[in-house]
Protein backbone atom coordinates (compact mmCIF):
# COMPACT_ATOMS: atom_id res chain seq x y z
CA UNK A 1 0.00 0.00 0.00
CA UNK A 2 2.83 2.43 1.57
CA UNK A 3 4.24 1.80 -2.03
CA UNK A 4 1.71 2.10 -4.36
CA UNK A 5 1.17 5.61 -2.80
CA UNK A 6 4.69 6.99 -3.11
CA UNK A 7 4.62 5.51 -6.97
CA UNK A 8 1.65 7.93 -7.53
CA UNK A 9 3.10 10.92 -5.76
CA UNK A 10 6.32 10.25 -7.73
CA UNK A 11 4.12 10.41 -11.04
CA UNK A 12 2.13 13.38 -9.76
CA UNK A 13 5.77 14.97 -9.35
CA UNK A 14 6.43 16.97 -13.02
CA UNK A 15 2.56 18.53 -12.06
CA UNK A 16 3.57 19.97 -8.79
CA UNK A 17 5.11 23.11 -9.73
CA UNK A 18 2.43 24.06 -12.58
CA UNK A 19 -0.35 23.44 -9.64
CA UNK A 20 1.34 25.48 -7.30
CA UNK A 21 1.66 28.40 -9.88
CA UNK A 22 -2.11 28.03 -10.34
CA UNK A 23 -3.31 28.17 -6.56
CA UNK A 24 -1.19 31.30 -5.84
CA UNK A 25 -2.22 32.99 -9.01
CA UNK A 26 -6.15 32.45 -8.22
CA UNK A 27 -5.18 34.06 -4.65
CA UNK A 28 -3.15 37.19 -5.90
CA UNK A 29 -6.06 37.53 -8.28
CA UNK A 30 -8.82 37.27 -5.65
CA UNK A 31 -7.50 39.37 -3.46
CA UNK A 32 -6.53 42.20 -6.06
CA UNK A 33 -2.81 42.40 -5.67
CA UNK A 34 -3.51 41.36 -9.24
CA UNK A 35 -5.83 43.58 -11.38
CA UNK A 36 -7.69 41.18 -13.51
CA UNK A 37 -7.31 43.75 -16.40
CA UNK A 38 -3.94 42.73 -16.69
CA UNK A 39 -4.83 38.94 -15.69
CA UNK A 40 -7.57 37.13 -15.41
CA UNK A 41 -8.03 34.69 -12.12
CA UNK A 42 -7.81 30.70 -13.25
CA UNK A 43 -11.39 30.50 -12.56
CA UNK A 44 -12.44 32.98 -14.58
CA UNK A 45 -10.72 31.75 -17.77
CA UNK A 46 -12.11 28.09 -16.78
CA UNK A 47 -15.14 29.83 -16.86
CA UNK A 48 -14.60 31.67 -20.44
CA UNK A 49 -13.74 28.19 -21.60
CA UNK A 50 -17.00 26.40 -20.60
CA UNK A 51 -18.69 29.34 -22.18
CA UNK A 52 -16.85 28.87 -25.36
CA UNK A 53 -17.57 25.48 -25.18
CA UNK A 54 -21.34 25.69 -25.24
CA UNK A 55 -21.12 28.43 -28.12
CA UNK A 56 -19.27 26.05 -30.35
CA UNK A 57 -16.85 28.43 -30.45
CA UNK A 58 -13.64 27.06 -29.31
CA UNK A 59 -14.05 23.06 -30.26
CA UNK A 60 -14.13 25.01 -33.82
CA UNK A 61 -11.17 26.81 -33.82
CA UNK A 62 -9.33 24.04 -31.79
CA UNK A 63 -10.24 21.87 -35.03
CA UNK A 64 -9.03 24.00 -37.37
CA UNK A 65 -5.89 24.78 -35.55
CA UNK A 66 -5.29 21.26 -35.11
CA UNK A 67 -6.30 20.37 -38.73
CA UNK A 68 -3.85 23.15 -40.14
CA UNK A 69 -0.79 21.91 -38.02
CA UNK A 70 -1.47 17.97 -38.99
CA UNK A 71 -1.69 19.33 -42.75
CA UNK A 72 1.19 21.66 -42.64
CA UNK A 73 3.22 18.66 -40.69
CA UNK A 74 1.97 15.59 -42.96
CA UNK A 75 3.17 17.94 -46.19
CA UNK A 76 6.29 19.40 -44.60
CA UNK A 77 7.08 16.19 -42.47
CA UNK A 78 7.11 13.48 -46.02
CA UNK A 79 8.71 16.06 -48.17
CA UNK A 80 11.58 16.35 -45.40
CA UNK A 81 11.53 12.40 -44.80
CA UNK A 82 11.93 11.88 -48.46
CA UNK A 83 14.52 14.33 -49.43
CA UNK A 84 16.74 13.38 -46.81
CA UNK A 85 16.09 10.12 -47.38
CA UNK A 86 17.51 10.33 -51.16
CA UNK A 87 20.18 12.47 -50.13
CA UNK A 88 21.42 10.37 -47.23
CA UNK A 89 21.34 7.34 -49.53
CA UNK A 90 22.46 8.23 -53.13
CA UNK A 91 25.75 10.49 -53.23
CA UNK A 92 24.36 12.10 -56.71
CA UNK A 93 21.36 13.32 -55.30
CA UNK A 94 22.98 15.33 -52.10
CA UNK A 95 25.13 16.39 -54.53
CA UNK A 96 22.37 17.96 -56.44
CA UNK A 97 19.96 18.67 -53.97
CA UNK A 98 22.00 19.66 -50.79
CA UNK A 99 23.46 23.02 -51.25
CA UNK A 100 19.91 24.53 -52.58
CA UNK A 101 18.56 22.97 -49.93
CA UNK A 102 20.91 24.68 -47.36
CA UNK A 103 20.38 28.11 -48.74
CA UNK A 104 16.72 27.66 -48.35
CA UNK A 105 16.86 26.33 -44.52
CA UNK A 106 19.04 29.70 -43.76
CA UNK A 107 16.42 31.80 -44.65
CA UNK A 108 13.57 32.28 -41.76
CA UNK A 109 10.45 30.91 -43.04
CA UNK A 110 8.47 33.42 -40.92
CA UNK A 111 10.47 36.41 -42.42
CA UNK A 112 8.00 34.74 -45.70
CA UNK A 113 4.95 35.97 -43.97
CA UNK A 114 4.40 39.12 -46.30
CA UNK A 115 4.90 37.05 -49.26
CA UNK A 116 3.26 34.26 -48.57
CA UNK A 117 0.27 36.84 -47.76
CA UNK A 118 0.57 38.11 -51.24
CA UNK A 119 0.41 34.82 -52.92
CA UNK A 120 -2.39 33.05 -51.12
CA UNK A 121 -4.37 35.57 -49.13
CA UNK A 122 -5.28 34.66 -45.83
CA UNK A 123 -6.95 31.16 -46.60
CA UNK A 124 -5.71 28.17 -45.19
CA UNK A 125 -2.89 27.62 -48.14
CA UNK A 126 -1.14 30.03 -46.15
CA UNK A 127 -0.95 28.75 -43.22
CA UNK A 128 -0.08 25.23 -44.88
CA UNK A 129 2.61 26.68 -46.41
CA UNK A 130 4.53 28.27 -43.70
CA UNK A 131 3.87 25.09 -41.35
CA UNK A 132 5.27 23.14 -44.24
CA UNK A 133 8.40 24.93 -44.79
CA UNK A 134 9.43 25.10 -41.13
CA UNK A 135 9.00 21.70 -40.61
CA UNK A 136 10.20 20.20 -43.55
CA UNK A 137 14.08 21.44 -42.54
CA UNK A 138 14.45 19.72 -39.35
CA UNK A 139 13.04 16.52 -40.45
CA UNK A 140 15.35 16.73 -43.64
CA UNK A 141 18.65 17.33 -41.16
CA UNK A 142 17.77 14.88 -38.93
CA UNK A 143 16.88 12.00 -41.81
CA UNK A 144 19.94 13.01 -43.74
CA UNK A 145 22.32 12.33 -40.97
CA UNK A 146 20.86 9.76 -39.27
CA UNK A 147 21.26 7.51 -42.90
CA UNK A 148 24.62 9.36 -42.70
CA UNK A 149 25.54 7.71 -39.51
CA UNK A 150 24.70 4.14 -39.56
CA UNK A 151 27.28 2.25 -38.82
CA UNK A 152 28.82 1.19 -41.88
CA UNK A 153 30.38 -2.26 -40.59
CA UNK A 154 26.61 -2.93 -40.07
CA UNK A 155 25.82 -2.62 -43.53
CA UNK A 156 28.53 -4.06 -44.55
CA UNK A 157 27.58 -7.26 -42.34
CA UNK A 158 24.31 -7.31 -44.11
CA UNK A 159 25.58 -7.47 -47.74
CA UNK A 160 27.79 -10.06 -46.42
CA UNK A 161 24.63 -12.26 -45.35
CA UNK A 162 22.90 -11.50 -48.40
CA UNK A 163 20.89 -8.11 -47.41
CA UNK A 164 20.80 -5.60 -50.52
CA UNK A 165 18.38 -2.80 -51.47
CA UNK A 166 14.81 -2.45 -50.04
CA UNK A 167 15.69 -5.49 -47.71
CA UNK A 168 18.81 -3.56 -46.61
CA UNK A 169 17.17 -0.70 -46.23
CA UNK A 170 14.40 -2.30 -43.86
CA UNK A 171 16.64 -4.13 -41.45
CA UNK A 172 19.62 -2.00 -40.96
CA UNK A 173 19.67 1.57 -42.80
CA UNK A 174 16.19 2.32 -41.70
CA UNK A 175 16.51 1.43 -37.91
CA UNK A 176 20.10 2.60 -37.85
CA UNK A 177 18.57 6.35 -38.51
CA UNK A 178 15.58 6.22 -36.75
CA UNK A 179 16.52 7.66 -33.67
CA UNK A 180 18.13 10.72 -35.09
CA UNK A 181 14.63 10.46 -37.69
CA UNK A 182 12.92 10.95 -34.11
CA UNK A 183 14.68 14.10 -32.74
CA UNK A 184 14.10 15.60 -36.15
CA UNK A 185 9.96 15.23 -35.82
CA UNK A 186 9.81 16.12 -32.15
CA UNK A 187 12.10 19.22 -32.83
CA UNK A 188 9.87 19.58 -36.10
CA UNK A 189 6.38 19.55 -33.71
CA UNK A 190 7.84 22.73 -31.65
CA UNK A 191 8.13 24.68 -34.64
CA UNK A 192 4.73 23.39 -35.80
CA UNK A 193 3.42 25.03 -33.23
CA UNK A 194 5.28 28.22 -33.22
CA UNK A 195 4.75 28.82 -36.79
CA UNK A 196 1.33 28.46 -36.50
CA UNK A 197 0.86 30.55 -33.39
CA UNK A 198 2.72 33.97 -35.75
CA UNK A 199 0.73 32.45 -39.26
CA UNK A 200 -2.80 32.95 -37.07
CA UNK A 201 -2.48 35.93 -35.04
CA UNK A 202 -1.11 37.86 -38.55
CA UNK A 203 -3.70 36.81 -40.85
CA UNK A 204 -6.71 34.66 -40.45
CA UNK A 205 -10.68 34.40 -39.82
CA UNK A 206 -10.15 31.07 -37.48
CA UNK A 207 -8.13 29.22 -35.57
CA UNK A 208 -6.85 29.68 -31.68
CA UNK A 209 -4.85 32.54 -33.18
CA UNK A 210 -7.65 33.92 -34.12
CA UNK A 211 -9.36 33.79 -31.23
CA UNK A 212 -6.78 35.50 -29.11
CA UNK A 213 -6.88 38.49 -31.50
CA UNK A 214 -10.26 38.76 -31.91
CA UNK A 215 -10.23 38.66 -27.86
CA UNK A 216 -8.00 41.39 -27.62
CA UNK A 217 -10.19 44.00 -29.22
CA UNK A 218 -12.93 43.25 -27.24
CA UNK A 219 -10.76 43.16 -23.82
CA UNK A 220 -11.52 39.94 -23.01
CA UNK A 221 -8.35 39.30 -21.16
CA UNK A 222 -10.02 35.36 -20.30
CA UNK A 223 -10.04 34.43 -23.67
CA UNK A 224 -6.54 35.57 -24.46
CA UNK A 225 -4.85 34.08 -21.25
CA UNK A 226 -7.21 30.38 -22.76
CA UNK A 227 -5.34 31.01 -26.35
CA UNK A 228 -2.36 31.05 -24.95
CA UNK A 229 -3.21 27.68 -22.44
CA UNK A 230 -4.69 25.94 -25.29
CA UNK A 231 -1.53 26.50 -27.23
CA UNK A 232 1.04 25.46 -24.48
CA UNK A 233 -1.61 21.87 -23.83
CA UNK A 234 -1.75 21.10 -27.71
CA UNK A 235 2.75 22.16 -27.36
CA UNK A 236 2.63 19.73 -24.54
CA UNK A 237 0.06 16.87 -26.11
CA UNK A 238 2.29 16.23 -28.93
CA UNK A 239 5.50 16.27 -27.47
CA UNK A 240 3.98 13.46 -25.39
CA UNK A 241 2.98 11.77 -28.37
CA UNK A 242 6.54 12.19 -30.22
CA UNK A 243 8.35 10.51 -26.64
CA UNK A 244 5.41 7.90 -26.98
CA UNK A 245 6.35 7.05 -30.34
CA UNK A 246 10.36 7.28 -29.46
CA UNK A 247 9.44 4.67 -26.03
CA UNK A 248 7.56 2.26 -28.86
CA UNK A 249 10.04 2.47 -31.60
CA UNK A 250 13.18 2.66 -29.71
CA UNK A 251 12.98 0.15 -26.99
CA UNK A 252 15.34 -1.99 -27.95
CA UNK A 253 17.75 1.31 -27.19
CA UNK A 254 19.12 0.95 -23.71
CA UNK A 255 18.27 4.87 -22.90
CA UNK A 256 14.33 3.90 -23.43
CA UNK A 257 14.68 0.57 -21.64
CA UNK A 258 11.68 0.78 -19.01
CA UNK A 259 12.81 -0.39 -15.68
CA UNK A 260 10.68 -3.67 -15.26
CA UNK B 1 43.43 -36.38 -39.42
CA UNK B 2 41.12 -35.18 -42.04
CA UNK B 3 40.08 -37.76 -44.51
CA UNK B 4 39.48 -34.68 -47.26
CA UNK B 5 42.99 -33.72 -46.24
CA UNK B 6 44.13 -34.13 -49.91
CA UNK B 7 40.84 -32.33 -51.65
CA UNK B 8 41.78 -28.28 -52.47
CA UNK B 9 39.23 -25.71 -50.83
CA UNK B 10 40.76 -22.57 -51.61
CA UNK B 11 43.52 -21.28 -53.73
CA UNK B 12 45.62 -18.31 -53.75
CA UNK B 13 47.29 -17.48 -56.89
CA UNK B 14 49.94 -14.57 -56.98
CA UNK B 15 47.47 -12.63 -54.63
CA UNK B 16 48.14 -9.04 -54.45
CA UNK B 17 46.30 -6.07 -52.65
CA UNK B 18 47.61 -2.26 -52.41
CA UNK B 19 46.00 0.79 -51.26
CA UNK B 20 47.63 4.00 -52.42
CA UNK B 21 50.69 2.59 -54.41
CA UNK B 22 51.32 0.52 -50.86
CA UNK B 23 51.56 -2.84 -51.10
CA UNK B 24 49.53 -4.78 -48.38
CA UNK B 25 49.11 -7.89 -49.98
CA UNK B 26 52.19 -9.29 -52.16
CA UNK B 27 52.22 -12.09 -54.12
CA UNK B 28 50.95 -14.60 -51.87
CA UNK B 29 50.44 -18.04 -52.99
CA UNK B 30 48.79 -20.81 -50.72
CA UNK B 31 46.35 -23.91 -50.84
CA UNK B 32 44.00 -24.28 -48.35
CA UNK B 33 42.66 -27.82 -48.33
CA UNK B 34 38.79 -28.80 -47.25
CA UNK B 35 38.24 -28.41 -43.71
CA UNK B 36 41.65 -27.27 -42.91
CA UNK B 37 41.89 -24.66 -39.70
CA UNK B 38 44.12 -22.24 -40.91
CA UNK B 39 45.58 -19.19 -38.25
CA UNK B 40 46.96 -16.53 -40.07
CA UNK B 41 49.00 -14.21 -37.33
CA UNK B 42 51.47 -11.30 -37.95
CA UNK B 43 51.82 -7.42 -36.61
CA UNK B 44 49.19 -5.41 -36.99
CA UNK B 45 49.25 -3.80 -40.35
CA UNK B 46 50.96 -7.23 -41.52
CA UNK B 47 48.17 -7.71 -44.11
CA UNK B 48 45.77 -10.70 -42.17
CA UNK B 49 42.74 -9.08 -42.09
CA UNK B 50 42.90 -7.62 -45.78
CA UNK B 51 43.40 -11.37 -46.56
CA UNK B 52 40.22 -12.01 -44.74
CA UNK B 53 38.37 -9.14 -46.09
CA UNK B 54 39.70 -10.20 -50.23
CA UNK B 55 38.17 -14.49 -49.15
CA UNK B 56 34.87 -12.86 -48.12
CA UNK B 57 34.37 -10.73 -51.22
CA UNK B 58 34.51 -7.45 -49.13
CA UNK B 59 37.38 -6.25 -51.25
CA UNK B 60 38.61 -7.13 -54.76
CA UNK B 61 42.19 -7.85 -55.57
CA UNK B 62 44.67 -5.74 -56.92
CA UNK B 63 45.96 -8.40 -58.87
CA UNK B 64 46.14 -12.33 -58.46
CA UNK B 65 43.21 -14.19 -58.60
CA UNK B 66 41.25 -16.60 -55.27
CA UNK B 67 40.18 -19.89 -57.04
CA UNK B 68 37.42 -21.65 -54.18
CA UNK B 69 36.52 -25.19 -55.36
CA UNK B 70 37.99 -24.60 -58.94
CA UNK B 71 36.73 -21.66 -59.87
CA UNK B 72 37.67 -18.05 -59.36
CA UNK B 73 35.83 -16.08 -57.05
CA UNK B 74 34.03 -12.71 -58.24
CA UNK B 75 31.82 -10.76 -55.79
CA UNK B 76 31.01 -11.41 -52.70
CA UNK B 77 31.53 -14.89 -51.80
CA UNK B 78 28.45 -16.37 -50.57
CA UNK B 79 30.02 -20.01 -49.22
CA UNK B 80 32.00 -17.94 -46.46
CA UNK B 81 31.04 -15.80 -43.39
CA UNK B 82 32.75 -13.33 -41.54
CA UNK B 83 32.86 -13.04 -37.50
CA UNK B 84 34.02 -9.39 -36.86
CA UNK B 85 36.03 -8.25 -34.06
CA UNK B 86 32.87 -6.33 -32.77
CA UNK B 87 29.97 -8.55 -33.46
CA UNK B 88 28.00 -6.39 -35.36
CA UNK B 89 24.77 -7.24 -34.56
CA UNK B 90 22.24 -5.27 -35.14
CA UNK B 91 21.04 -3.87 -31.79
CA UNK B 92 16.99 -3.55 -32.69
CA UNK B 93 16.73 -6.71 -33.36
CA UNK B 94 16.34 -9.88 -30.51
CA UNK B 95 18.87 -12.10 -30.22
CA UNK B 96 16.84 -14.31 -32.65
CA UNK B 97 15.79 -12.04 -35.53
CA UNK B 98 19.71 -11.36 -35.52
CA UNK B 99 20.84 -15.07 -36.16
CA UNK B 100 17.98 -15.01 -39.00
CA UNK B 101 19.30 -11.96 -40.76
CA UNK B 102 18.93 -12.56 -44.15
CA UNK B 103 17.26 -15.46 -43.95
CA UNK B 104 13.60 -16.28 -46.04
CA UNK B 105 10.80 -17.81 -44.36
CA UNK B 106 10.09 -18.68 -40.90
CA UNK B 107 13.55 -19.18 -39.65
CA UNK B 108 12.32 -19.03 -35.68
CA UNK B 109 13.09 -22.82 -35.25
CA UNK B 110 16.42 -22.93 -37.04
CA UNK B 111 17.61 -20.21 -35.09
CA UNK B 112 16.72 -21.43 -32.32
CA UNK B 113 18.78 -24.85 -33.01
CA UNK B 114 22.00 -23.00 -33.72
CA UNK B 115 21.68 -20.57 -30.60
CA UNK B 116 21.17 -24.07 -28.53
CA UNK B 117 24.83 -24.94 -30.16
CA UNK B 118 26.37 -22.12 -28.81
CA UNK B 119 24.54 -22.21 -25.28
CA UNK B 120 22.41 -19.27 -25.55
CA UNK B 121 18.90 -20.50 -26.07
CA UNK B 122 17.59 -18.80 -22.85
CA UNK B 123 18.82 -15.64 -24.17
CA UNK B 124 17.05 -15.57 -27.57
CA UNK B 125 14.21 -12.69 -26.79
CA UNK B 126 17.22 -10.54 -25.15
CA UNK B 127 18.45 -7.08 -26.97
CA UNK B 128 21.91 -7.39 -27.87
CA UNK B 129 22.63 -4.81 -25.48
CA UNK B 130 21.70 -6.71 -22.73
CA UNK B 131 24.64 -9.50 -23.38
CA UNK B 132 27.70 -9.36 -22.37
CA UNK B 133 30.86 -9.66 -24.72
CA UNK B 134 31.54 -13.14 -24.99
CA UNK B 135 27.71 -13.92 -25.38
CA UNK B 136 27.44 -11.07 -27.98
CA UNK B 137 30.27 -13.02 -30.38
CA UNK B 138 28.31 -16.23 -29.24
CA UNK B 139 25.47 -14.77 -31.24
CA UNK B 140 27.43 -13.53 -34.31
CA UNK B 141 28.97 -17.02 -34.40
CA UNK B 142 25.47 -18.53 -34.44
CA UNK B 143 24.71 -16.23 -37.13
CA UNK B 144 27.36 -17.28 -39.50
CA UNK B 145 26.65 -20.51 -38.57
CA UNK B 146 22.86 -21.16 -39.66
CA UNK B 147 24.26 -19.97 -43.21
CA UNK B 148 26.31 -23.51 -42.86
CA UNK B 149 29.06 -22.29 -44.63
CA UNK B 150 31.79 -24.31 -46.32
CA UNK B 151 34.32 -21.38 -45.23
CA UNK B 152 34.52 -19.57 -41.96
CA UNK B 153 36.16 -16.33 -41.33
CA UNK B 154 37.60 -15.35 -38.46
CA UNK B 155 38.55 -11.84 -37.94
CA UNK B 156 40.12 -11.99 -34.50
CA UNK B 157 36.86 -12.42 -33.23
CA UNK B 158 37.93 -13.00 -29.57
CA UNK B 159 40.28 -9.93 -29.48
CA UNK B 160 37.90 -8.10 -27.08
CA UNK B 161 37.12 -10.66 -24.87
CA UNK B 162 38.63 -11.33 -21.02
CA UNK B 163 41.21 -14.10 -20.81
CA UNK B 164 38.62 -16.56 -19.62
CA UNK B 165 35.96 -16.02 -22.07
CA UNK B 166 38.82 -16.19 -24.70
CA UNK B 167 39.43 -19.54 -23.72
CA UNK B 168 35.91 -20.98 -23.49
CA UNK B 169 35.02 -19.49 -26.71
CA UNK B 170 38.29 -21.17 -28.29
CA UNK B 171 37.00 -24.65 -27.20
CA UNK B 172 33.26 -24.01 -28.75
CA UNK B 173 35.19 -22.88 -32.19
CA UNK B 174 37.21 -25.65 -31.98
CA UNK B 175 34.10 -28.03 -30.76
CA UNK B 176 31.83 -26.60 -33.76
CA UNK B 177 34.59 -26.72 -36.11
CA UNK B 178 35.27 -30.63 -35.41
CA UNK B 179 31.51 -31.44 -35.47
CA UNK B 180 30.49 -29.67 -38.97
CA UNK B 181 33.73 -29.73 -41.03
CA UNK B 182 34.04 -26.26 -41.86
CA UNK B 183 37.42 -24.62 -43.65
CA UNK B 184 38.31 -22.24 -41.11
CA UNK B 185 40.50 -19.08 -41.39
CA UNK B 186 41.44 -17.71 -38.22
CA UNK B 187 43.63 -14.18 -38.33
CA UNK B 188 44.85 -13.09 -34.95
CA UNK B 189 47.10 -11.66 -32.27
CA UNK B 190 47.26 -14.32 -29.99
CA UNK B 191 49.84 -16.90 -30.59
CA UNK B 192 48.47 -19.11 -28.07
CA UNK B 193 44.92 -19.23 -29.82
CA UNK B 194 46.68 -19.88 -33.23
CA UNK B 195 48.66 -22.85 -31.80
CA UNK B 196 45.98 -23.95 -29.69
CA UNK B 197 43.22 -24.19 -32.87
CA UNK B 198 45.07 -24.90 -36.15
CA UNK B 199 46.20 -27.50 -38.34
CA UNK B 200 48.89 -24.72 -39.82
CA UNK B 201 49.72 -21.29 -38.62
CA UNK B 202 50.65 -18.86 -41.25
CA UNK B 203 53.01 -16.08 -40.15
CA UNK B 204 52.43 -12.99 -42.24
CA UNK B 205 55.16 -10.31 -42.47
CA UNK B 206 54.96 -7.07 -44.82
CA UNK B 207 51.93 -8.83 -47.19
CA UNK B 208 54.33 -11.95 -47.45
CA UNK B 209 54.07 -15.76 -46.22
CA UNK B 210 57.10 -15.66 -43.64
CA UNK B 211 56.64 -18.85 -42.25
CA UNK B 212 54.48 -21.64 -42.17
CA UNK B 213 54.07 -24.20 -39.41
CA UNK B 214 51.85 -26.99 -38.90
CA UNK B 215 50.62 -27.97 -35.70
CA UNK B 216 50.37 -31.50 -35.19
CA UNK B 217 49.42 -31.94 -31.79
CA UNK B 218 46.24 -34.18 -30.61
CA UNK B 219 43.29 -32.13 -29.85
CA UNK B 220 42.28 -30.62 -27.19
CA UNK B 221 45.77 -28.85 -26.60
CA UNK B 222 47.38 -29.19 -23.75
CA UNK B 223 48.93 -26.03 -23.11
CA UNK B 224 50.96 -27.00 -20.31
CA UNK B 225 53.15 -29.30 -22.79
CA UNK B 226 56.37 -28.57 -23.76
CA UNK B 227 56.17 -29.46 -27.70
CA UNK B 228 52.76 -27.00 -27.08
CA UNK B 229 55.53 -24.22 -25.77
CA UNK B 230 58.46 -25.06 -28.39
CA UNK B 231 55.94 -24.37 -31.31
CA UNK B 232 54.60 -20.86 -29.61
CA UNK B 233 58.23 -19.72 -29.39
CA UNK B 234 59.35 -20.72 -32.52
CA UNK B 235 56.10 -18.08 -33.97
CA UNK B 236 57.19 -15.75 -31.58
CA UNK B 237 60.89 -15.87 -32.43
CA UNK B 238 59.38 -15.19 -36.23
CA UNK B 239 57.46 -12.53 -35.46
CA UNK B 240 59.06 -10.58 -33.07
CA UNK B 241 62.29 -10.50 -34.88
CA UNK B 242 65.36 -12.26 -34.03
CA UNK B 243 67.20 -10.12 -31.04
CA UNK B 244 70.14 -7.68 -31.88
CA UNK B 245 72.58 -8.95 -29.32
CA UNK B 246 73.34 -5.86 -27.73
CA UNK B 247 73.74 -7.27 -24.22
CA UNK B 248 74.82 -10.74 -23.61
CA UNK B 249 70.68 -10.85 -22.35
CA UNK B 250 68.85 -11.14 -25.40
CA UNK B 251 70.28 -13.98 -27.09
CA UNK B 252 68.20 -17.09 -26.13
CA UNK B 253 65.19 -17.18 -28.60
CA UNK B 254 62.84 -19.00 -26.88
CA UNK B 255 63.56 -17.84 -23.02
CA UNK B 256 63.22 -13.83 -24.55
CA UNK B 257 59.77 -14.65 -26.03
CA UNK B 258 58.32 -16.77 -22.78
CA UNK B 259 59.72 -13.53 -20.31
CA UNK B 260 58.22 -10.78 -22.83
CA UNK B 261 54.55 -12.05 -23.75
CA UNK B 262 52.92 -12.13 -20.76
CA UNK B 263 49.84 -13.88 -22.85
CA UNK B 264 51.85 -16.91 -21.70
CA UNK B 265 51.27 -16.23 -18.64
CA UNK B 266 47.40 -17.51 -19.34
CA UNK B 267 47.77 -20.91 -19.77
CA UNK B 268 49.03 -21.50 -16.07
CA UNK B 269 45.97 -19.83 -14.90
CA UNK B 270 43.94 -22.14 -16.61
Amino acid sequence: MRHSISHWILKMLPWGIPFLLLVLWQLFTEAGIVSSKILPAPLDVYFAAVHLMQTGDLPHHVWVSLWRALIGFLIGGSLGFVLGLFNGLFRKAEMLLDTSIQMLRNIPHLALIPLVILWFGIGEEAKVFLVSLGVLFPVYLNTFHGIKSVDRGLIEMGRMYGLKGFALFCHIIFPGALSSILVGVRFSLGIMWITLIVAETISATSGIGYMAMNAREFMQMDVIVLSILLYALLGKLSDVIARFLERRWLKWHPSYERNS
Amino acid sequence: MNKNDQEIHLELLNLQKSFAEVNVLNMLNMNIHKGEFIAIVGKSGCGKSTLLRLLSGLEKPSAGEIVMEGKPLAGLNRQACIMFQDGRLLPWKRVLHNVGLGLKGDHQEEAMEVLRHVGLENKSYEWPSRLSGGQKQRVALARALIHKPSLLLLDEPLGALDALTRLEMQSLIEEIWAHRRFTALLVTHDVEEAVALADRVIVLQDGKIAQEIKVSLPRPRGRDRAAFASIVNRILKQIIGAPKPVSGIWNEGPEYASHSVPRIGISSAE
